[in-house]
């Protein structure tokens, strides 16, 4: 009983002190304990502290559909030549409807990197948001986030799912 | 003349993207070990087989049937968990008796492992350490930490919207990542002692892609606050952030030096993503790469000496190697088409990726001396692996 006592002992201290025990031992006549405690809990699944969620409502769902999203080439921020018509519609039907703000997405296809792919969807949001506004639209209407590859509309490893997923997408939100 | 000379160097630059030299497997250089365990029949062959894996998988040790040294373990359950003793002769000479007590019988085979690694090389190993990951599902995103063994992950955070670019912070207790669930990409911190996330940071546009000093003091981050995609250096004391890059350009991806004197990251200033290296404090950044078209994620070498990178071969993303100084390019992945975020272990002996290899993108861990490579994640699309510091079990 005195024996385990003590053996428990000289392990809190082993454990406590953090130090690798010296125990490497030339005549093999002793040997220590070392109590290995596993430092994550069985449940750690984290609470998210101070945050609140805007939500959209299902009345935006008609303004939701007046907006086209606009398609980009790899790599690119750049507009192509067929999307500049589809830019200008949505821009005068914000313009000209009141009631809902706009959330610009910028997504990317699951080509090249996760850091790579945030900064140039975030240059694909930018370029529509600077569209917009130089457009007219006023900028209190307008906010922008990137997703880059994160977030896919298609999951699918395809040129076609590639191509639907290099986009600036309107996401309508409440306000005005 | 300067055309041609330019047009020459492309052509090398692009007809060389295929044709790097692999990194050759030195496991040579392995101690050899003999194993053996008996006790408990429901546990032996589970701590056999584990502790095999990480002798293997330590790039320093190497299991054998005439080994070195001979590592012998006894385990049994006892009223409190498990217990494993183990003991280690060389040539019939003793070289060391240690117990091992605790609630799982993997944490004791890693605990022993890594004893076994210190004491026979005296270097450490790296069976201990847990990876942190993120897990895209049809229902949202979880980061999660995996060890080294065939238990399953244990989610850290879950949200509906994406979790992404997690980095674990040098002492240990926390993961910093970017959560877009308040419709921005903020930066949040979980803390493992707090068992709760907080946002620490939240400018207008992208707070991603973090970097912790090697202290700890600051991390280096990319926001787009200004309407440009530029690093800036977060000092977690105070919370102030300061400029490092100026250019109209992307620039991102940030990981220190282990002096903390210096930063490589990505540009795409000449027209596509290359490395770059500037000092910590930013100013003038020197070129690293200049044999691929893509390149991005570096991360540098626990001892300075190298940087892990994905970069493009022809239509595929692969993990490369180089020196510091940009010399010595050597490509450790061959399989799928999509390697990317490369992660040093530790001890600069292992790097984490994800890859497509397999199908579904998962986690990998590579042990660079024999160049094996396991998969490590047990969900679906898995990617961003960040991996523990040492002595965090």
């Amino acid at each position: 009983m005195t024996i385990l006592a003590s053996s428990i002992l000289i392990a809190a201290v082993i454990t406590v002190s953090g130090c690798r025990p010296d125990d490497t031992i030339p005549d093999g006549n002793d040997s220590t304990t070392v109590v290995v405690i596993d430092q994550f809990p069985d449940t750690l699944v984290g609470v998210w502290e101070t945050d609140t969620l805007s939500m959209s409502t299902d009345m935006l769902l008609i303004h939701q559909e007046h907006l086209e999203d606009i398609f980009f080439d790899y790599d690119s921020d750049a507009f192509s030549e067929d999307v500049l018509s589809i830019l200008m519609e949505d821009a005068s039907y914000i313009m000209e409807t009141d009631g809902f703000r706009v959330l610009l997405e910028g997504h990317c296809d699951e080509r090249g990197t996760i850091d790579y792919n945030l900064a140039l969807g975030e240059n694909r949001a930018l370029a529509v948001y600077n569209y917009l506004v130089n457009y007219g639209v006023d900028t209190d209407r307008l906010e922008y986030v990137s997703y880059g590859k994160e977030r896919p509309f298609d999951p699918a490893h395809t040129e076609q799912a590639w191509g639907h997923n290099r986009r600036a997408h309107f996401r309508v939100l409440p306000g005005n | 003349m300067s055309y041609i000379g330019i047009f020459l160097m492309l052509v090398a630059a692009a007809s060389g993207a295929d044709s790097f030299i692999p990194m050759s497997p030195v496991s040579a250089e392995c101690i050899p070990v003999s194993v053996s365990a008996s006790g408990d029949r429901d546990l032996v062959d589970m701590a056999l087989n584990q502790l095999i894996e990480d002798i293997d998988f330590s790039g320093l040790l190497i299991t054998s049937d005439e080994g070195y040294a001979e590592a012998a373990i006894e385990v049994t359950r006892s009223l409190s968990g498990v217990e494993l003793r183990a003991e280690v002769r060389s040539g019939g000479e003793p070289l060391l008796a240690r117990n091992y007590s605790g609630e799982n019988i993997y944490s004791l085979v890693h605990a022993f492992a890594d004893d076994l690694v210190y004491d026979l090389t005296g270097e450490e190993g790296i069976a201990s350490t847990w990876i942190a990951y993120v897990t895209r599902t049809s229902s949202g995103y979880a980061l999660g930490v995996k060890s080294q063994d065939p238990r399953s992950t244990r989610t850290v955070m879950s949200d509906e919207d994406v979790i992404t670019t997690p980095a674990w912070s040098p002492d240990g207790d926390r993961i910093v990542f970017t959560s877009f669930r308040s419709g921005n990409a903020d930066l949040w911190c979980y803390s493992f002692s707090e068992s709760s996330a907080e946002k620490i940071l939240s400018l207008p546009g992208l707070n991603s892609s973090p970097a912790w000093s090697p202290g700890g003091e600051a991390i280096a981050l990319t926001l787009s606050m200004n309407r440009n995609i530029d690093i800036y250096l977060l000092d977690t004391a105070t919370d102030e952030t300061t400029r490092l890059t100026l250019r109209g350009s992307i620039e991102t991806s940030a990981s220190f030096s282990p002096t903390g004197r210096q930063i490589v990251f990505t540009s795409d200033r000449i027209g596509y993503p290359q490395l770059y290296i500037m000092d910590s404090s930013g100013g003038t950044a020197i070129r690293a790469t200049s044999s691929h078209g893509y390149c991005d994620s570096p991360a540098w070498s626990p001892d300075g000496s190298m940087i892990a990178y994905t970069a493009q071969t022809g239509r595929d993303f692969h993990i490369f190697v180089m020196d510091a100084d940009g010399s010595d390019i050597r490509q450790v992945t061959f399989q799928g088409s999509l390697n990317e975020d490369p992660v040093w272990g530790p001890t600069g002996r292992h790097l984490a990726f994800s890859s497509d290899r397999d199908g579904e993108r998962a986690v990998y861990v590579l042990e660079l001396n024999g160049l094996t490579i396991r998969k490590l994640s047990d969900r679906g699309c898995s990617y961003c692996p960040t991996w523990s510091p040492l002595g965090f079990r």
